[in-house]
Order: structure tokens, then sequence, then C-alpha cells
């Protein structure tokens, strides 16, 4: 009998958009993760992921899907694809209230850019409240400019449903591919 | 020689069913439809939209609604009808916070494969007039690839919902 490899979805994006966060609102499983003590002062965070974050739902006919958080240090980009490989989903979040949001967006832009093409992929931006600067619009923008359309909307990690909202229009396109 | 040119009197809006029963009677018009040319004109004749050369035939009629809904359709920043949808770029985040449907049906039109407004409501399990209403607004900001006289193609709401992904989305109890 032979048995499909499971799915999975990646959550990307630097350091402390909540992309631990994301996958504890999803997962059946308490997240594992694999935090150490900050030592990056420009983080403004305790921990910070090295490894990375994993999830899982689990499905009635006894298969599951694979939830993984990439590490957010640009020094881990080299684990970012490989996580991403065969991915049924990548969902990029982006902290507005970071130096250089549009920046961190173009950073996973080009990690990704070979897999994004044919790629199943949502971007969302948090803390819009707070800054609301750039717009949401602004990120759209910068994906059009390269030439790909994929849902960007504000979320708040905290938020089931945003996350849910995010994933569906993942769901959406892998099915629109079927 | 004096030509008569009758009227063909047409509301560019949804009939109900007595006024299609009204249509079908007029058109019900004997042999005076072999003895004129005919005109389909706005209420009170001010504006020709389309002549009709005798002897006036139900195809010709047909063909001349069809292309009248076409160009009314156009006007009026409306969807054409039979036409098909597909995304250039994300619409403005104020054109999808009208409505929590909007994110969802805006990621179908996405696909490779262009969707027409009735499966855009299948697909997103919505009513027929919010995915004509999006679509209209979709299409005046700009961002919509407009595909008119397509051969139909299998519909995908068939197929959304089922499988391995249909799975998923009741794993994570998504509809």
């Amino acid at each position: 009998m032979t048995t499909m490899p499971p799915h999975k979805i990646v959550f990307t994006g630097p350091p402390g958009v909540g992309k631990t966060t994301a996958i504890a609102m999803l997962s059946d499983i308490p997240p594992v993760v694999t935090d150490v003590p900050n030592t990056d002062p420009a983080l403004r965070k305790e921990h910070t992921t090295v490894g990375l974050d994993f999830g899982q739902v689990d499905l009635a006919d006894g298969q599951c899907v694979r939830l993984f958080g990439t590490p957010g240090q640009l020094r881990f980009e080299f684990m970012w694809q490989i996580i991403a490989t065969d991915a049924l989903g990548l969902v990029i979040l982006i902290d507005n209230s970071r130096p250089d949001p549009l920046d961190d967006l173009a950073t996973c832009l080009d990690a990704y850019q070979h897999l994004l093409p044919t790629m199943n992929c949502a971007v969302g931006i948090g803390r819009i409240p707070d800054c609301p600067q750039p717009s949401v619009d602004r990120f759209s923008e910068l994906l059009a400019a390269r030439g790909l359309v994929f849902p960007v909307l504000p979320v708040d990690v905290r938020r089931r449903e945003d996350v849910l909202a995010l994933v569906d229009t993942v769901l959406i396109q892998a099915e629109m591919r079927a | 020689m004096i030509r008569l040119r009758p009227t063909l009197k047409l509301h560019a809006k949804p009939l109900a069913d007595t006024d299609i029963a009204r249509i079908t009677t007029f058109l019900r018009i004997g042999r005076e439809r072999l003895g004129h040319d005919w005109e389909i004109a706005t209420d009170g004749g001010h504006d020709v939209l389309g002549h009709l050369a005798r002897p006036l035939q139900y195809e010709d009629v047909i063909d001349a609604l069809s292309d009248l809904e076409r160009r009314l359709s156009r006007q009026t920043g409306m969807p054409p009808p039979g036409a098909r949808f597909r995304l250039r770029r994300w619409p403005a985040h104020a054109l999808l916070q009208v409505d929590a449907e909007r994110p969802r049906l805006a990621s179908f039109l996405l696909s490779a494969r262009p969707v027409d407004l009735d499966e855009l409501a299948r697909l997103g399990r919505v009513d027929p007039s919010a995915c004509e209403s999006f679509v209209a607004a979709l299409m005046a900001a700009g961002v919509l690839d407009v595909t008119e006289n397509v051969a139909s193609r299998p519909d995908a709401a068939g197929f959304v919902g089922g499988g391995a992904l249909g799975e998923i989305r009741r794993g994570l109890g998504l509809r």
C-alpha cells in the first residue's frame, strides 16, 4: 500500500512577525519550537527561532498537514528554500512595524524566486492598525512589479480566523490548479 | 415607396416572467415579420440601437439582443455575459474589505484558467449578484483581464472542496 506524502504549508518571513504564533493557531499539537534566547538587540524579542517551528493538523482520513515555520534571520536563508520545496503553499508574513517592511517582502521574494512561479502563496501584513504605512496596497504593487499576483491581506496572527483566511486563499490556488 | 420601421421596445433590465410573456406575444407578429425592416430603439425611439432586415428571423433577433446586451454591459461597466475573468494584479484593499467573501472570490480569479460569473458564484458559494458587483468593481479598477466568446470548459466548481484538499479544508474547519 502506498501512502501519500504529507502535505506541508510553510510560514516564512523576517524575525518577530509571528510565524510561531500563526502555527500555534492552527496546530492540533503543541508546536515544536527551536527558540533560543535572542542575542540580537535589533530583534526586540527575548527568544528567536534558530531551527524551524513545526505544527500539525490531523485529518479525518488519517493523513495530516504539516506546518513549518522557517527561522527568520537572514543568516538562515539557506534553509528557507529547502523547507519550502514541495510545499502545498507558502504564507509570507510581514511585520509592518519593522523599519522597512517592503524590503522584508523583497528579501523573501528574492529568496523564493525560483519556487514562486509555481507556488501557491499568500502574503499577510501584520500590525497594520498600529503601523498603517506602507499600505497593504504597496505590497501588492511590489508583487506586481515582479510579475507576481498573490493575495495580500492584513493579518493578526493571534487571531485564528485571520491565519485561516490566508491559508484559505492558498488552498483555493491549489484547488484551481488541480 | 414608404418603408415602415416598427420599433422593438426593449428595456435593459431583468425581465419578470410577465414581461417575458409580453415580449413573446409581441414577437408573434405574423406576416408583419415579412413586410418591414425593424429597428431596436430606446424607449421613445430616441436612440436606434440596432437594425433587423426583413424578413425578421428569430436567430437575428437573438443575435441582436445578445450583441446589445454586450454593448450595454460595456457602457454600464457591468461584466459582459459569457465572459471569463482573471486577475492581472491583486485588487486594492479598499475593494476587498467591502465584503469578507471578496478575498476568497479574488483568489479564484488568480487561476491561470479564467472563470465566468456563474462559475465564480458556485466556487465561492455566494450569490451571483455579489459576484457580478465585485467583478464590475474589479473591471472599473482595471485589475481584471476579460476574455469574451471563449469556448466553455469544465467547471472547476465540481472538484474544488473534494479530494485531499477537501480533507485539509475540513481538518482546518474551512468550508
